[in-house]
């Protein structure tokens, strides 16, 4: 990892910019991002959108975060859900604990109304206890089952999976979702992981609805900007 | 200069054996110029778990014995709680069980030598969204830290401290050169002794080497004594 000793005061940390910030760049950009989602989905309905990456710290969570944050702000019921089940973020939205989730509902220890958490108009599904099989709950009947039921009870699902080159989550979950972001750091991604996890995604005919591109650095500016925009994939 | 990790408390720990050795160790510190001096005796699960009440009670008796003489030094009370996920620190810190350092929001935690923490992602993260902010006890000494993990653990939050006998060589030659190297690239908060015998603290002869003074003279722990929510 490039620049391993580097501690970075201004990280994002999970923070809803889009509410902290609502009129900076940043908060513009997930604003835009949304609109062209908005577009691609008005001939097949998107309801379930996933968010992936090829490596670890591209900003997936963050992206998620903000995303699902700007459809709420448009008035729309929006649960994020975190199926990274191995190095889980999510919950760090909310400024939680990651207990009471999604693993504890398929667990039948608590009910989905337990699990679910809402703050601010935004909802959320965090992990929970941990699970020694992770993709194997990932590909069960449970879970797609329980996914009918989110899909019934909220407008968008907004679910945030590992990156594509550490586990091959991502593309089970594509199986019960609409369409997946890809998101790219200009920071620390390399050309050859993007291409190779893109390659991945198409082999097993996800859904590529775009690229959303984060940890952009404007050199012209004293404190560091990140602004983050959406591309149509093509 | 201030010391945030001793065990001078007598009878509580692996520490001081005796009010007597107690004593040695505060006088050590005053001639070696400490100005305050933080008691932070062990807590670990299921073998060292003195009640707050009876740790309480010795660093009082200590107290009034170093007032009696008159010595120029301020003591202070934590602990240096063992991080398990086997019991429920955080809610023991709430309800008193377990001692932040000074009533502070600062928990000195030591992890295990040989294994990560079972919950490393969300280890710091947890006691910060509970309010508390953690410091981490001599962390060259533990075998599996890496420069990246103090890396990570420094951008969740958390405040390092080294010993200074580890700086001398006295863990080996591995653990000091990480200690070097924490310090140089800034990653290193406090340096403190870790005595546990009047003959330890090698306080003052690295202080003489470091040029960050800083690293000796950090007091958080009296000025903000409420606990802060995040």
């Amino acid at each position: 990892m490039k620049n391993s000793r580097k501690v970075d005061k201004r990280r994002i940390d999970y923070r809803i910019i889009v509410k902290e910030n609502p009129s900076s760049p940043v908060s513009e950009s997930y604003r835009k991002a949304k609109v062209s989602l908005d577009f691609a989905s008005l001939d097949n309905p998107l309801k379930v959108i996933q968010i992936t990456s090829s490596l670890q710290g591209e900003g997936k969570t963050t992206t998620a975060i903000n995303l699902a944050a700007s459809y709420a702000e448009d008035g729309k019921k929006v649960l994020l859900v975190d199926l990274d089940l191995r190095r889980p973020k999510l919950h760090r939205a909310f400024k939680i604990e990651n207990k009471n989730g999604i693993v504890d509902v398929l667990a039948n220890k608590i009910t989905l109304d337990e699990a679910i958490k809402e703050k601010d108009g935004l909802y959320l599904l965090n992990k929970g206890s941990d699970v020694p099989f992770p993709t194997s709950l990932l590909n069960s009947e449970a879970i797609a089952s329980l996914f009918e039921t989110l899909k019934a009870k909220f407008d968008i699902i907004i679910v945030d999976c590992p990156p594509v080159l550490a586990v091959s989550d991502a593309v089970v979950i594509s199986k019960y979702s609409d369409g997946c972001i890809f998101v790219v750091s200009q920071k620390h991604t390399d050309k050859a992981s993007a291409k190779q996890s893109i390659a991945t995604l198409k082999q097993n005919n996800v859904n590529i609805l775009g690229v959303v591109f984060t940890q952009i650095s404007k050199k012209d500016s004293k404190d560091y900007h990140s602004s983050y925009y959406y591309k149509n994939y093509k | 200069m201030i010391d945030i990790h001793t065990h001078i408390i007598p009878f509580v720990d692996d520490g001081s054996s005796s009010l007597q050795e107690s004593l040695e160790m505060v006088k050590k510190a005053v001639s070696i110029g400490v100005k305050t001096m933080i008691a932070t005796p062990h807590h670990i699960y299921k073998r060292y778990e003195k009640s707050v009440e009876e740790i309480t009670k010795n660093f009082n008796l200590l107290k009034d014995e170093v007032e009696k003489l008159d010595l120029p030094i301020n003591l202070l009370l934590g602990q240096e709680i063992y991080y398990t996920s086997k019991e429920n620190i955080i809610e023991k810190l709430n309800s008193h069980e377990l001692l932040t350092i000074n009533d502070s929001k600062y928990v000195l935690l030591e992890f295990s030598f040989t294994h990560k923490p079972k919950n490393y992602d969300d280890v710091i993260y947890n006691f910060k969204v509970n309010g508390y902010q953690v410091i981490i006890a001599h962390i060259e000494r533990y075998r599996w830290i890496k420069e990246k993990d103090v890396v990570y653990f420094k951008n969740e939050g958390a405040l390092i401290q080294v010993n200074a006998a580890s700086l001398l060589g006295k863990e080996g030659f591995k653990i000091k050169r990480l200690a070097k190297k924490l310090i140089k690239h800034n990653l290193v908060d406090f340096i403190a002794s870790d005595t546990h015998s009047f003959r330890e603290s090698k306080l003052d002869v690295v202080s003489k080497k470091i040029k960050n003074k800083e690293l000796f003279n950090k007091n958080l722990f009296e000025s903000e004594k409420i606990k802060v929510n995040s």
